[in-house]
């Protein structure tokens, strides 16, 4: 990640998992470490975004 | 879907400090230059494959309706975005896949921190996708209305 907040400024819990994921897959996830860094601010919004234009009704 | 968009836009470009390290003013500040370089952008109706040119027109012509009405409150466009984040902020939203490192480290000579900047592309970022989502919308409502006449 260009920005370095984004590989190792996480809180201890979702550090934590990213640990586990980057030590079986090798790498993580871009968006993943977006949307987990400073979730009140933007990604559990960006979340419930990408959550209704997959899942809900197109109608 | 759309509630959660405005949900989205509140939280983050909101009048709430504590949310950010930088101010909401800059954000929507950023937000707003953002959909403006959008909307500017021939290519955002180009790439939604419009039928003519005049189907074309009047998608931009609906979405700048769209994004006039769900504009930032006039505050936000009072306030004017720093010289030295305008050649990022258009990148972000029209080329962002020829964001550098370098940029970044420009940013940073210039002062802003990681943080600072992390806000400042999501902002342009939220400016951008909110102008295109709108075009999309607009080009939908388009087409029923031709399927419906």
């Amino acid at each position: 990640m260009r920005l370095k907040i984004l590989d190792h400024g996480h809180r201890p819990l979702p550090q934590f998992v990213f640990n586990v994921i980057w030590r079986v897959t090798g790498f993580l996830p871009g968006p993943l470490a977006v949307n987990s860094y400073r979730r009140e601010l933007f990604g559990r919004h960006f979340s419930a975004c990408i959550q209704a234009a997959l899942r809900e009704s197109s109608t | 879907m759309l509630n959660q968009v405005r949900t989205l836009l509140g939280a983050f470009l909101g009048d709430k400090p504590n949310h950010g390290v930088t101010s909401p003013a800059l954000r929507r500040a950023i937000e707003a230059q953002a959909a403006q370089l959008s909307r500017d952008d021939r290519a955002t109706a180009t790439v939604l494959n419009a039928r003519s040119a005049q189907l074309r027109r009047t998608i931009e012509a609906q979405a700048a309706q769209i994004n006039q009405a769900d504009s930032p409150p006039a505050s936000a466009s009072s306030f004017s975005v720093p010289t030295a984040l305008e050649a990022y902020i258009r990148k972000v939203t029209l080329h962002a896949d020829k964001v550098t490192d370098n940029d970044i480290e420009a940013l940073k000579q210039a002062g802003y921190s990681e943080d600072e900047l992390f806000e400042i592309t999501i902002s342009a970022a939220i400016g951008a996708a909110r102008t295109r989502l709108n075009v999309g919308l607009a080009a939908l409502s388009i087409e029923e209305d031709i399927h419906a006449s």
